[in-house]
This record gives structure tokens, sequence and C-alpha cells, in this order.
């Protein structure tokens, strides 16, 4: 059943084509009180907790389209409920380009995943064993109020006016993303001269999928109404996403996309969340792809790491906010979001997981951005990130940034050469004193990974593959041996984004080493390919 | 089991300095370096993987003829490598031009140069990750075989081809050995599509990665 169940993973792909439902075209408008707002007034608060305003009933047979305005208004989070203490903000949208006024601009389309008939369904083949996969039905739901705004639009509530958050299907979610993407798109093109984005890129929200029968899938668990909840958010290459299509028998799509779940909180709602799954929109797939290098202390995960954390950086720059995921990720593990200003230092920051260890990247720049300002530092990483390759690694990172920074004066480069020095980013010595370790006690709860020939991803590897980081131990004079040992554990893939799974032991062979002998040479570095800069 | 002996050699052993062509690359970046004082590099394996610092003029029409011919009038420096135009990206004032390494008609995986041009077409860095090939094995399978040895790792069961995603033909490297492979794409899991590197001369799996990033 082994292949059965693995298959039937792959045919949990919840990645639907887009159609769309002309049924929904009824929305709720709002009270007359919201007309007449401009713009520019300036953004306006208001409390979440309250019964969407009743809707006058238009008249039966006077039906008029609502007008396009040139920026409707809206209610949103400027970051997240839990940061914006469940207050929102009334803020002007992009024009829409769609004539009914369903969420589509220069930027962004956003669909709607319901929990409803209509998504598109599968029947992956396995062998003899019959299983439906039902994907969300994914439709623009948000529609402007009859005077053109969106203020009738607001998180979700029951019926004594508490908030609702893990309403599958809610249109808030839509007006959040279309905000927020709208408002990172044009920060990467008009700071940073961005225009590879300049297409509406697929966004979708509530996501969630059925299968039937349902089956335990390790991270996943059906709620009561049979869908199972999403918890995370993920940006799809286009061809990725065309693979899990078509193993499905689906149709793709001819652009790449970012895709946001729904898990009794909506990931939709955390406008960093967003920015830092467009960072990695913008950063593509030709740049820092690379799942490990090689050098002299070992494996260098850092290219992937720095994709991770640059998306953690720009989001958290365009917030003006240090922290990342408070609402997305801090509702599932408050432990798990991401602090900026929480310094993370090479080595002893890295445990070999991309979020985790993308953190040193981010909180280095972060430090840098509060030594130089946003408008500085964001240019120099920026400049430096075009001219990454797949496996741009820390030091070739920090150097490129660092010829950005002399570029913008000798004062600038020498305090950003002294916050890299100070954090490791640059000429970093992968190798750490051995001490005892449990991934449980951690800083992050989190193990140190350890490839395998079939993953390591470098051609050469067949008779074994090194670590990540090396590890001495300073021997008394005269010690006859050293004896090692250690007890290897599982650990499954990250489920929270951001996050690695926390470790859960699958296997339990305490393998004491033979007694070996070690010096404090092996503080020096044993890997060749030495990475060492001339004058 | 020699030519990976081989491969495995090819990167734990940085080119001996006085090796001919290390001692050419150290004599080309020398003189680099007395026409440019300001330049500055950071090395690997005996190549300058970073060259910052530059202001070199190069002939051409466009800045991606420019950069070719930097490299072309600079090859000692770079590597006698085939590259292939990926990408121009033109910013206001500057461009930064994408090479992709190749042999022959496959593209080496992971494997580029980037060349930045500033406003009046000057060369000012190269960043290199490219490394010429002394010896490439070819491929004994085809595409379809290695979608179906993917599949059988990442999911338990060898999978065809799928509909929309074909095996992509590639030669991966490490040092100056490489060989002929598949990047093969497959789908595991609600929102997983993994990235399956499969060995074209021995058709093992060497490599999974997640593509979809979170």
């Amino acid at each position: 059943m082994k292949p059965a169940h693995l298959l039937l993973t792959a045919g949990l792909a919840l990645l639907a084509a887009c159609d769309d439902d002309p049924a929904r075209q009824d929305p709720t408008p709002d009270a007359a009180g919201d007309q007449g707002l401009a713009p520019d007034e300036g953004p306006q608060v208001l409390p979440d907790a309250g019964p969407a305003d009743a809707a006058p009933d238009a008249a039966p047979d006077a039906f008029i389209p609502p007008p396009i305005l040139d920026a409707p208004l809206a209610w949103v989070y400027l970051d997240d409920p839990t940061t914006n203490d469940g207050m929102l903000s009334q803020v002007p949208l992009h024009r829409v380009t769609d004539p009914e006024g369903k969420l589509t601009s220069e930027s962004v389309q956003v669909f709607n995943c319901l929990n409803e008939e209509g998504g598109l369904v599968a029947h992956p083949d396995l062998g003899g064993f019959t299983l439906e996969v039902s994907l969300c039905h994914e439709v623009q739901t948000a529609r402007p109020d009859p005077d053109g705004n969106y203020l009738s639009i607001r998180p979700p509530v029951d019926a004594l006016g508490t908030p609702a958050p893990g309403d599958p299907n809610d249109p808030f979610a839509e007006v959040m993303m279309y905000h927020h993407v709208n408002r990172v798109h044009d920060y990467f093109k008009e700071q940073h001269r961005f225009t590879d984005l300049d297409f509406p890129l697929p966004a979708i929200v509530n996501l969630q999928f059925k299968i039937d029968p349902p089956l335990p899938i390790p991270g996943f668990m059906p709620g009561p109404d049979g869908w199972y909840p999403f918890p995370n958010a993920a940006f799809f290459p286009r061809e990725s996403w065309n693979e899990l299509a078509s193993s499905l028998g689906l149709p793709g799509r001819d652009s790449d996309s970012i895709i946001f779940g729904q898990a009794g909180h909506d990931f939709a709602y955390d406008a960093r969340v967003i920015y830092h799954e467009y960072t990695h929109a913008v950063v593509g797939t030709s740049r820092l792809q690379v799942p490990a290098g090689v050098d002299r202390y070992g494996l260098d995960g850092s290219p992937r790491a720095m994709n991770e954390g640059l998306a953690d950086y720009f989001a958290g720059t365009l917030a003006n906010g240090s922290a990342i995921g408070v609402f997305g990720i801090g509702e599932l593990a408050p432990d798990q979001v991401r602090d900026l200003a929480d310094a993370r230092i090479c080595p002893d920051d890295l445990f070999d997981e991309v979020h985790a260890d993308g953190r040193v990247i981010g909180s280095t720049l972060w430090a840098v951005r509060e030594a130089l300002g946003p408008q500085v530092t964001d240019r120099i990483v920026f400049r430096a990130l075009e001219q990454f390759t797949e496996g741009t690694t820390h030091q070739i990172a920090a150097e490129l940034i660092l010829a950005e920074a002399e570029a913008e004066g000798p004062d600038v480069a020498a305090q950003v050469r002294e916050i890299f020095g100070r954090f490791g980013f640059i000429d970093c010595e992968r190798a750490i004193p051995w001490a005892r370790f449990r991934a449980q006690g951690s800083r992050d709860g989190l193990p140190h990974r350890v490839e395998g020939r079939s993953t390591v991803g470098i051609p050469g590897f067949g008779q074994g593959v090194p670590a990540y980081k090396q590890q001495y131990v300073d021997v008394p004079a005269g010690a006859a041996g050293v004896t090692l040992s250690w007890q290897p554990e599982g650990a499954g893939a990250g489920l929270i984004p951001g996050a690695g799974a926390g470790p859960r032991p699958s296997r339990s062979s305490r393998a004491p080493a033979r007694p070996s002998r070690c010096s404090r040479a092996a503080r020096r570095p044993t890997w060749p390919t030495p990475a060492t800069r001339r004058p | 089991m020699l030519a990976r002996a081989a491969l495995i050699a090819g990167f734990v052993a940085s080119p001996a300095v006085a090796s001919p062509t290390a001692a050419r690359t150290q004599a080309a970046f020398d003189a680099l370096q007395r026409e440019q004082p300001g330049v500055r590099a950071v090395w690997r394996g005996g190549q300058p993987m970073l060259i910052t610092g530059l202001r070199a003029v190069a002939p051409g029409a466009s800045a991606a003829e420019r950069a070719a011919a930097f490299i072309e009038a600079r090859i000692d420096l770079v590597g006698r490598v085939n590259l292939q135009v990926e990408d121009v990206d033109v910013s206001g004032e500057r461009s930064v031009v994408r090479f992709a390494q190749v042999h022959g008609d496959l593209r080496v995986a992971d494997r580029s140069v980037v060349v930045t041009l500033d406003a009046g077409g000057r060369v000012t860095r190269v960043l290199n990750d490219a490394v010429p090939l002394v010896e490439v094995r070819p491929a004994t399978i085809d595409a379809a075989r290695a979608r179906a040895i993917a599949t059988e790792k990442v999911l338990g069961v060898a999978l065809p081809g799928g509909v929309v995603s074909q095996p992509r033909k590639v030669v991966f490297a490490e040092g100056g050995y490489g060989v002929e492979g598949f990047l093969v794409l497959v789908a595991r899991g609600p929102g997983q599509v993994v990235e399956v590197r499969v060995d074209g001369a021995d058709g093992q799996v060497f490599g999974q990665r997640d593509t979809v990033l979170r």
C-alpha cells in the first residue's frame, strides 16, 4: 500500500485551474455612510469585531453595475490581526482591470478557493485503488459595492459579531491579497525598477482540499466538513505547478503563482507572509536554488537559506517591522515567528534548515538597515541580488553587497563590513566546538540535517556525504582517544512557513563510534577547494 | 568506479598552484591587477569566483556582446568554458548579463557566469560559477527511464512520463568532472514538487529538492 499512499499524497495537489463563476455577482452593498470618502483622506481605523452592515435591498429591476473607481476604498489589516490588535484600516485599492470589479489588476489576479462543489476533481491512477481528490473551487468572489468601493467586505464574524477567522470562503482574504500584492509589486517596481512581474500574478487564497475516502496524511487532518486545512503559504514556479497539475490530469497555468492556505486561520491575513512569498517570485528560479554547494568545511546550504532570508528581509523592510509571520506562523507555533531583530550568527545558529538558516542573512541585513536606514540598505541588497547565481553563497553574497555598499561611499561600506563580520555573514568558518546537542533543546527546536547520497544533489558522493559543518574537540595532552556517540533522528518537511517540522524520532539506533583520535588540528578546515580572498 | 573516484577527486583536490592552468590564471589576474589596481577577487579552487573593482572596456554593440568580449579576452581568468547568454537585465544605469555554462547542447546544472556592466558599457564585476570540464561521462539511460527511476525513488512506484513536464537532460558537474543526467520533477504530497537529479551514467538518484518555496 505504500505506493498507493504516496501516490495519494501526490493527488492532493489542490491546484485547480482558474475558472470563474458568473453566479457570484451579487455583492453585499455597504452602508451609505461609507460612500464619498476620498482616497487621500488618510487611513481610517475600524475594529474588526462587528457584524457587516445590513445591506439595503436594491431595486429588483434596476441593477446598475457599480462604477469602476480609480482608487476604490477597502478595509484591510495593514499588517495582520495580531500586530494591528484587530483594527482594520481603510486604504485605497489599485484600480481593477476587470469590468465587473473582480480583484484583478495589472499585477495580481486573486482567486478565492471555495469549499463547495464545482472545483476540479481528479481520480489519480493508484493501481486499482480508487480515490477522488476534490479541489476547492477557484472563483473571484469579491465585487464592489454599488458605489464602487469594497468597504462592505470585512473579516467574517458569527451571528453574535464575534470574529470567525476560520471561514474558508471569506472574500476579505481576497481583498487582503489584492491590496498587499499590489503594494509589494509597486515597491519592487518603483524602488528597484523590477519589471519581471508586470503581469497579473495568480494568487489563490483559502486553499483547502478534500479526498474521498478521507485518509490520514502526515501533517494534514480533515475537518468535520471533510475539507483538509492547508496550514501554509507557498510560491509555485510555473513548471512545478504544471507538473503537479499534469500528474492529476488537470490543466496547468502559464505563469508562476502564489498560494495561501486556510487552516482555521487565514494565511492571507498576514501581509508579511504575502510579501515573503512574493519575494520568492522576485528572486525567481535562476537565483539561490542550489540546495548545497561544497567547500572546505563540507556542505554549504546558504544559497537556499538566503532565498528564505531575503524573502524575510524584504517582507520586513516593506512592512517596516522585523517580525515575520506574527499571525500566519504565530497562530500555529508562536515560537517559530521569525524576528529579524533577533541576531542569528554563522556558524552558531546554522541548523541546515532553510528558514532557520535564512535568519543569518535576514538578521544581518536588519542590523544594516538599523544602521543605514531602509533606503540605502534595500538598494544595496537588491542590486546585489540581481547579480546572484543559482549557487551564490553567504561569502559571495556578502562580497557583492559590500561592493554595492562601496558605491554608496566608504562610510557605508565600513559599517556594512563591520556588521557582516559581527554576524559571521562574511568569512564564516563553519566549525563549532563539539558539544552535547539535543534537537528538542536547540534554539529553534531543530535538529542538524544530515544529507544522504540520494539527496545531496552534487555528483560524486557515492561513497559518502560530508556534513554541513565541522565540529572540533580539544583533546587534553596525553589522552589515549576520544569516543563520540550520537543518535540520529528523522525529521519531516516543514509545514509552517519558516519552520521546519519539529524533530520526529524515527529511528533509535544508538551508534557508538569507534574510538578515534582527534586533535586540535581537526579545527582546521579539512575540506579543500578553499575560498580565500587575495588582494 | 574509476570515473566516480575521479569525480570525487575533482572537488576534493584543489588545483595545485603550480599547475599550468592555475599558473595561467594567476598570471592573468596579476596582469589585470597591474592594469587596474582596484581589482579584487574571491578565489575558489585556484580560480577567481568573484572579481570586483573592475572598470574594463570591452568592444561590442550591446551589453551581451561586451560581456562576451571581456570573457573571450580574459579566457585564462574565467576559464575555457562554453557559455550561452541566458538573460540580459538592463535596469537604468547598468546591465547584468547572465550566461549559462553549456556542454555541447546541454546546460550544465548550477553553473553560470554573471557579468555586470556600468552605464558606460564597462565591465565592473564578474561572478563565475563555471568551471572547465575535462571529462563528461555520457548517459546510458533515456528520459523515460530517468523518470521511472525518479518516481520510484520519491513515490515508491515507477511512473511513465508526465503530460507537461518531461525530464530535462543536463550535465551535472563537480570540479572539472561531469556526467550527463536528468532533472525530473515529481509531484509529492500537498503542495510539494520535488526536483530529482538522476545520474544518467549509472541511473542513481543523487539529489532531491522541493521546488515549492514556503
